[in-house]
C-alpha cells in the first residue's frame, strides 16, 4: 500500500488542471511558485501545456479505416455465364443489380443479374452456395422472382441470376394509385401466399421490405432476393452461420434478428407486420428512420412497443380529414392483427404467415378476427422479456404471487400442512427478494426506472387481484417494500411496507413471523429515512417476536439488533449502541461464526460506535479486523471491503495521520467506482471527505473537484437529502476562497432555498446560507445590500426567546465586516465588540475567536492603527497556536496582515518578506482568482510608496 | 479565510451515510468477460465489413449492439447498461491492441475493398506505437483509474463527452478536464518513449 500522497503523476494532474485554467500570465507565476522544490516539474508541466494545445492521434476514434475506396466493377458488356449483362439498373447496400439478357438468345427473356461485392463470397464456400442455389431454383410461385442462375464473375464477385420484373416498388404502388385500405390489404395477402409458399419449401425470406416487393403493372405482386439474405449470411467469412449480422436491412429486421438469435419463419412474420403497418398507415412504427441513428433504431426494435396503426396514422402525411378516417378504419381488429404479427416475442406472434393471412382475409369478408388484444398481464410480461434487470425481479415477484396464491387456497384444505406451508411461503419470499438483492441497487438509470416501472405493477397488481386475499397481498407488499428497499426508494419502501404491516395485523389469523418481518423491512426503511422515533419500536416488536418463536440466539434475531445497533447508534449514541451490536455479534458468532460477512459487518459498526466515542484504539483495531474478515470471506473486490478502507481513512484522521487516511479514502474510492454505480451515497460519502481533506491539505482545487464530484453524485438518488447541503456549504467556503464567485452565487441560491423548504434543516442553521450571501455580496461588491442582510440576520437571531449567543456574535460580526467595506469603522468597531461579548462565554482557543481577532486586525489597519493590528495578530498566535498552523490558508493571511501593518509602520523592509511569501502562498493554495490574492497585490503595493 | 474539516460524528453528514451495506459483489464479471470479448470481435468484423473504408467507424453502435444480443440471450446480466458499456470500452481497447500485436511483423498495406480490423490496427499504427499505447494507459490506469477509463471510453469505445459522462455518472465538464490531462499525459508519456 503506498503511502506517497498524492502520486507523483497526481501531483502534476493537479497542478495542470490549475494551469490549464490561467491565462500565460498567471499561469507562468503559478508554475513557478507550484513547482518550486521539485526539480524538473515545472519543464514536465510545460510539456504537458505544449501536448495538451497540440494535436494527438486521440483526437480522432481509434476505429478509422483508411483502405481506399474500391473502384467500382465495370461489368457492362460483359458476359456472365449464358448472361450479357446489358445495364447497371440499381446499386444497394452490397452490390448492384443489371439489366441482361441470354447471350444465346436461346430464350428471348431478360433477366436481372444481381452482383455482390467480391469479399463478401469465400471462395471455400463456393460448393455450399451451389447446394443452396439450387433448393432456391426450385422455388416456383407466381409471386417469387425465380432464381435463374448464379455464380463467380471474373473479378471475384458472386452473382445471381433472377427473373426480370418491371414494376413498381409496392409502398409507391399503393401510395401512386391511392389504394384503398381493403385493397391495400387485399395486395398484402398476395405477398403473405408468396411467403408461405418459400415457408413450405423450409426457405426463410429474412429480408422482406417494400424494396424487395415489386408490383406489375397487371397488378401482381412479386418478392425479389428470396434466399438470398441467407446464402449470403451462410458465407460469411469466418462468422458463426447462425448469427444474422451479414443482411440486416434497419427498420425491417425482428428483434430476435437484431438479437443473434435463431431466426424462423416467425421472423419473416414480423418484417410482414412491418410492412403492413406500413402500407396501412404510410409510415414506419418507429418513426422516421433517418432521424434514428443505429443505436437507437436497435432499440426501439428490441425495447419499444410500437404504436397501434391507428394512432401511427395521425403523423402520416395524408390530409387532416383522410387522417381521421383512416385512423377509425384501423382501430380495433387491424391494430390487433398488425401488432400481434409484430409481437417482440417470436412465440406471440401468429404461427404462420398462412394464419396471418387468414385473419386479414376473415377482416376483408366482415368476419372477427381470432387475434386478441394483447392482455395486461401478458404485456407485463412482454415488457420483463425485453427488460433483463428488471425481468429477473419481476419473475421473482411472479413466482411469489403465484406460490403464495396456490399456497392460501392450500391452506384451507390442508390444514395440518400449515407450519411447512409457511416455512415455504417465507422461502419463497427470501428467494424474491434475493433476487433483487442480487442488483445491488441504488441506481435510477434506465434499466432502474424499468425496474421501478415493474414493482408499480406489481404494487398495482397487489391492490386488484389480491383484494381478497389481505394476508397474500400483505407478503407480496413486503416482497415489493424490500426491492425498494434495496433500490433506495425510502419512502415507497416505507408506504408499501406500512399498509403490509397493518394488513399483517388486520388478519384473522395472525401470523406472528410474517408481521415481526414486515416491521422489521418497514424499520430498515424508516431508519434510512431518518425517522429514528418511528423505526425504533418497530424493530423491537419484530425483535420480541422473532425471539420468542425462534429462541434468542436464532441469526434472524441477530439480523434485527444489527439493524437495532445501527439505528441506536446514530439516534443515541454509542453507548445506546454498543450493547446491541455486541448482542448480536455474540449471535452470529455461534451461528455463522467468525469468518461471515455478518460478523464483519458487525465489527464495522461497532468500529464505528468506537470512532464517535474518539476510543481510537478500539476504532482502529475494530476498522482493521472487520477488513480481514471481509477480505477473508468476501475478498478484496467488494463493497464491503471498500466501507473497511473507508474506515481505516477515517481512523487515521481521526488520529492525525491525515497522509495515510487519505491514501485509504483514495484506495476505497478507487473500489467504490469499480463497484458502484453512479450515485451510491458511499460514493458520495467517499468524495466528501477527500474533498475535506485536500482542503485541509491546502489543495483547494483538487478539494472543489471532488466537492463537486460528491455533489454530482449524490444529486443522482439522494437529491432531497440534506447531506447535500452540507456539501454545498463546504464548497461554497472554497470558492469564495478562491474567487469563484459564479458557481457560489448557485449554490447559495440553492442553500437558501434549502433552508426555506427545512426550517429544521439539520445542517443549515437559521441564517447560515444568508450569512454566506452576504459574504458572497461583499466580494461582488455590493456591500450596501450585504449590509442590509446582516442586519435582518441580526434581528432574526436576536428576536427570539432564548438566542443562541453564537448566532448572535455572527450576525453582529458580519455586520461589522459590511461595515468595514463601507468604511463605517465606527459603526463597524461597535458591531465587533458586540459579537465580542457575544462569544465570551467561547474557549479562548474557539476557531471562532480566532475569526473575531481576524475581523479586529481588518479594522485596525482600515483605522490606520498599525500597532494595534500587530497586537491582534500576536495574540491570535498565542492562542491558537496549533489552528493557524494547521489552516495553511489562515497562516499565509496573517502573515499577510502581519506584513501589512509592518509596512504601515514604515518598516519596510521586515514587511516585503512577509508580503511576499503571503502572496506566494495564497496563489499556490487558492490560483489567481482568489479575493485573497488581490488583496495581498495590493499589500505588496504599500510598500511602493511612503509611509505616512 | 475559511476551512472546513469535518470528521464523521453525530451531526456530520459522514456518519448518516455510513448505512449498512447489502450485499452483492458486482464484480462477478470475470467468466463473462471472454465471452463479451467474442462477440464484440465477431461482430465488428462483419460490422466493420460493410462500412465502406476512409472514415471513422463506429464503434458506440457496435457496443450498443453487443449490449442487445447479449441481454437478449439472457447469458448475462449487468448491473446496469453503464456498467456493461463501461466494460466493453475496455474489451474495444483489448480487441484493437490484441490485433495489433498478433499481426506482429506480418503487415499488410491497404488495397481491400472492405474494412478490417487488420485496416483500423495498420492506421492506429502508422500514427502511434500501439503497444507502447497500451502500456502506458496501464500506468496511467495504476494511479488515476478515472482518467485512462475516459480515454477507452472517448478513444476505443467512441464515445462522445455526454456519453463518456452519463455512463461515469459526472458531469461534462469533469470529463473534459480529465481528458484533457490524460490526453496530455500519454502524449507526452509517449514521446518520451
Amino acid at each position: 500500500m503506498s503511502r506517497e500522497t498524492p502520486s507523483p503523476l497526481l501531483a502534476e494532474k493537479a497542478i495542470f488542471l490549475e494551469a490549464l485554467d490561467l491565462g500565460p500570465e498567471a499561469r507562468a507565476a503559478y508554475l513557478a511558485s507550484a513547482c518550486d522544490g521539485a526539480p524538473g516539474r515545472r519543464e514536465r508541466i510545460e510539456r504537458l501545456l505544449a501536448a495538451d494545445s497540440a494535436a494527438s492521434f486521440l483526437d480522432r476514434g481509434a476505429w478509422l479505416a483508411k483502405a481506399p475506396a474500391p473502384p467500382p466493377e465495370v461489368l457492362e458488356g460483359q458476359r456472365l455465364g449464358a448472361y450479357r449483362v446489358l445495364r447497371e439498373i440499381g446499386r444497394g447496400g452490397m452490390g448492384a443489380v443489371y439489366l441482361a439478357e441470354r447471350a444465346d438468345q436461346a430464350f428471348e427473356r431478360l433477366v436481372a443479374v444481381k452482383v455482390v461485392r467480391s469479399e463478401t463470397i469465400s471462395a471455400a464456400s463456393a460448393e455450399h452456395f451451389l447446394r443452396e442455389r439450387r433448393i432456391l431454383a426450385r422455388l416456383d410461385h407466381p409471386g417469387i422472382a425465380r432464381l435463374l442462375d448464379g455464380g463467380t464473375a471474373p473479378g471475384g464477385s458472386a452473382y445471381f441470376v433472377l427473373e426480370y420484373v418491371e414494376g413498381e416498388v409496392i409502398d409507391r404502388y399503393c401510395h401512386e394509385r391511392g389504394l384503398s385500405l381493403g385493397e391495400r390489404v387485399g395486395l398484402f395477402c398476395e405477398v403473405c401466399a408468396a411467403v408461405a409458399h418459400a415457408h413450405k419449401s423450409l426457405v426463410v425470406h429474412q429480408d422482406i421490405k417494400p424494396s424487395n416487393l415489386l408490383v406489375t403493372n397487371d397488378g401482381r405482386v412479386k418478392l425479389l432476393d428470396f434466399g438470398i439474405a441467407r446464402i449470403l449470411r451462410r458465407d460469411m467469412e469466418g462468422l458463426d452461420p447462425t448469427s444474422p449480422y451479414a443482411a440486416l436491412t434497419p427498420g425491417y429486421a425482428s428483434p430476435e434478428q437484431v438479437r443473434g438469435e435463431a431466426v424462423t419463419t416467425a421472423s419473416d412474420v414480423y418484417s410482414l407486420g412491418v410492412l403492413l403497418f406500413q402500407l396501412l398507415t404510410g409510415v414506419h412504427p418507429y418513426g422516421d428512420e433517418a432521424s434514428l441513428s443505429p443505436a437507437a433504431w436497435l432499440d426501439a426494435v428490441c425495447e419499444k412497443e410500437p404504436p397501434p396503426p391507428s394512432v401511427a396514422v395521425l403523423r402520416g402525411d395524408a390530409a387532416d380529414g383522410a387522417r381521421g378516417q383512416l385512423a377509425r378504419q384501423l382501430a380495433g381488429d387491424l391494430d390487433t392483427v398488425v401488432l400481434k404479427a409484430m409481437a417482440k416475442e417470436p412465440g406471440d406472434r401468429y404461427a404462420s404467415v398462412e394464419h396471418f393471412a387468414e385473419d386479414l382475409r376473415r377482416w376483408l369478408g366482415g368476419f372477427p378476427i381470432l387475434a386478441r388484444p394483447a392482455s395486461g398481464w401478458t404485456r407485463l410480461r412482454k415488457f420483463a422479456r425485453r427488460h433483463p434487470v428488471a425481468s429477473a425481479a419481476l419473475a421473482a415477484v411472479a413466482v411469489a404471487v403465484i406460490a403464495v396464491g396456490v399456497l392460501s387456497v392450500l391452506l384451507t384444505r390442508q390444514n395440518h400442512e400449515l407450519d411447512r406451508q409457511r416455512a415455504a411461503a417465507e422461502e419463497v419470499s427470501a428467494f424474491a427478494t434475493g433476487i433483487f438483492q442480487l442488483a445491488e441497487p441504488g441506481r435510477l438509470g434506465s434499466g432502474e426506472l424499468s425496474a421501478l416501472e415493474l414493482l408499480e405493477e406489481g404494487e398495482r397488481r397487489a391492490f386488484d387481484d389480491l383484494a381478497d386475499q389481505p394476508e397474500t397481498r400483505a407478503r407480496m407488499l413486503d416482497v415489493l417494500g424490500t426491492a425498494y428497499l434495496r433500490l433506495t426508494l425510502f419512502e415507497r419502501a416505507r408506504a408499501a411496507l406500512t399498509e403490509a404491516v397493518r394488513l399483517h395485523q388486520q388478519a384473522p389469523k395472525q401470523e406472528p413471523l410474517a408481521l415481526a418481518e414486515s416491521r422489521f423491512h418497514l424499520a430498515e426503511a424508516l431508519r434510512r429515512l431518518q425517522d429514528f422515533a418511528a423505526a425504533e419500536p418497530l424493530y423491537r416488536e419484530a425483535l420480541a417476536a422473532r425471539r420468542e418463536a425462534l429462541g434468542a440466539n436464532h441469526t434472524a434475531v441477530a439480523e434485527v439488533l444489527a439493524g437495532l445497533g445501527e439505528l441506536l447508534l446514530a439516534a443515541e449514541g454509542p453507548e445506546a449502541a454498543e450493547p446491541v451490536l455486541e448482542e448480536a455479534r455474540g449471535i452470529f458468532l455461534g451461528s455463522v461464526g467468525e469468518a461471515s460477512p455478518q460478523v464483519a459487518n458487525v465489527l464495522y459498526q461497532q468500529a464505528a460506535a468506537a470512532e464517535r466515542r474518539r476510543d481510537f484504539e478500539r476504532s482502529g483495531k475494530l476498522f482493521e479486523t472487520a477488513r480481514r474478515l471481509t477480505e477473508e470471506t468476501l475478498g478484496t473486490r467488494h463493497i464491503q471491503y471498500a466501507q473497511c478502507l473507508y474506515g481505516l481513512g477515517v481512523y487515521h484522521f481521526d488520529t492525525g495521520d491525515l497522509d495515510t487516511g487519505g491514501d485509504y479514502l483514495a484506495q476505497a474510492l478507487s473500489l467504490q467506482e469499480a463497484l458502484f454505480a453512479p450515485g451510491d451515497y458511499r460514493l458520495v460519502q467517499t468524495l466528501t471527505n477527500l474533498g475535506l481533506f485536500h482542503s485541509f491539505r491546502g489543495r483547494s482545487a483538487l478539494a472543489v473537484d471532488y466537492l463537486r464530484r460528491a455533489i454530482e453524485q449524490g444529486l443522482i438518488h439522494h437529491r432531497d437529502q440534506p447531506i447535500l447541503d452540507r456539501i454545498r456549504l463546504s464548497l461554497v467556503a472554497i470558492l469564495l476562497d478562491r474567487g469563484g464567485l459564479e458557481e457560489a452565487r448557485t449554490l447559495t441560491e440553492e442553500l437558501i432555498r434549502s433552508a426555506e423548504a427545512k426550517p429544521d434543516h439539520p445542517y443549515l442553521d437559521s441564517g447560515q446560507a444568508e450569512r454566506l450571501m452576504a459574504r458572497l455580496l461583499i466580494l461582488e461588491g455590493d456591500s450596501a445590500e450585504a449590509e442590509r442582510m446582516a442586519r435582518r440576520l441580526l434581528t432574526a437571531a436576536t428576536d427570539r426567546p432564548r438566542p443562541d449567543p453564537l448566532q448572535v456574535a455572527s450576525a453582529w460580526r458580519l455586520l461589522g465586516d459590511t461595515q468595514l467595506e463601507l468604511g463605517r469603522l465606527d459603526e463597524a468597531r461597535a458591531a465587533f465588540d458586540r459579537a465580542s461579548e457575544a462569544n465570551a462565554g467561547l474557549p479562548q482557543d474557539h476557531p471562532l475567536q480566532l475569526v473575531s481577532l481576524g475581523s479586529r486586525v481588518e479594522l485596525a489597519l482600515a483605522a490606520g492603527d498599525p500597532q494595534a493590528a500587530l497586537a491582534a495578530v500576536r495574540r491570535a498566535r498565542e492562542l491558537a497556536p496549533n489552528s493557524l498552523a494547521g489552516d495553511p490558508v489562515e497562516e499565509a493571511w496573517y502573515q499577510g496582515v502581519e506584513g501589512e501593518a509592518l509596512a504601515l509602520t514604515g518598516d519596510t523592509v521586515a514587511a516585503r518578506p512577509l508580503l511576499e511569501e503571503s502572496r506566494r502562498r495564497l496563489l499556490e493554495l487558492l490560483g489567481d482568482q482568489a479575493p485573497a490574492v488581490a488583496d495581498a497585490d495590493r499589500r505588496l503595493g504599500l510598500l511602493e510608496r511612503p509611509a505616512g | 479565510m475559511v476551512s472546513f474539516f469535518a470528521m464523521p460524528d453525530q451531526h456530520e453528514p459522514i456518519t448518516d451515510l455510513l448505512a449498512r451495506w447489502s450485499g452483492g459483489d458486482a464484480a462477478a464479471g470475470d467468466e463473462v468477460l471472454p465471452l463479451v470479448y467474442r462477440e464484440l470481435q465477431a461482430i465488428a468484423r462483419v460490422r466493420f465489413q460493410q462500412e465502406s473504408p476512409g472514415h471513422t467507424l463506429q464503434p458506440t453502435a457496435l457496443v450498443h449492439e453487443t449490449f442487445l444480443k447479449l441481454q437478449g440471450q439472457g447469458r448475462v446480466h449487468w448491473q446496469s447498461r453503464s456498467h456493461f458499456l463501461s466494460v466493453a470500452a475496455h474489451l474495444m481497447r483489448r480487441i484493437l491492441i490484441d490485433h495489433a500485436r498478433e499481426r506482429g511483423a506480418a503487415k499488410r498495406g491497404g488495397g481491400q475493398h472492405r474494412v478490417t480490423l487488420d485496416d483500423v490496427a495498420l492506421e492506429l499504427e502508422r500514427e502511434v506505437d500501439v503497444l507502447a499505447l497500451d502500456t502506458a494507459l496501464d500506468k496511467l490506469a495504476d494511479e488515476d483509474p478515472r482518467s485512462a477509463r475516459i480515454v477507452e471510453l472517448r478513444f476505443f469505445a467512441g464515445m462522445t463527452v455526454p456519453e463518456t459522462a452519463a455512463v461515469l455518472g459526472v458531469s461534462e465538464p469533469t470529463v473534459k478536464r480529465e481528458w484533457a490531462f490524460a490526453r496530455a499525459w500519454l502524449a507526452e508519456e509517449l514521446r518520451v518513449r
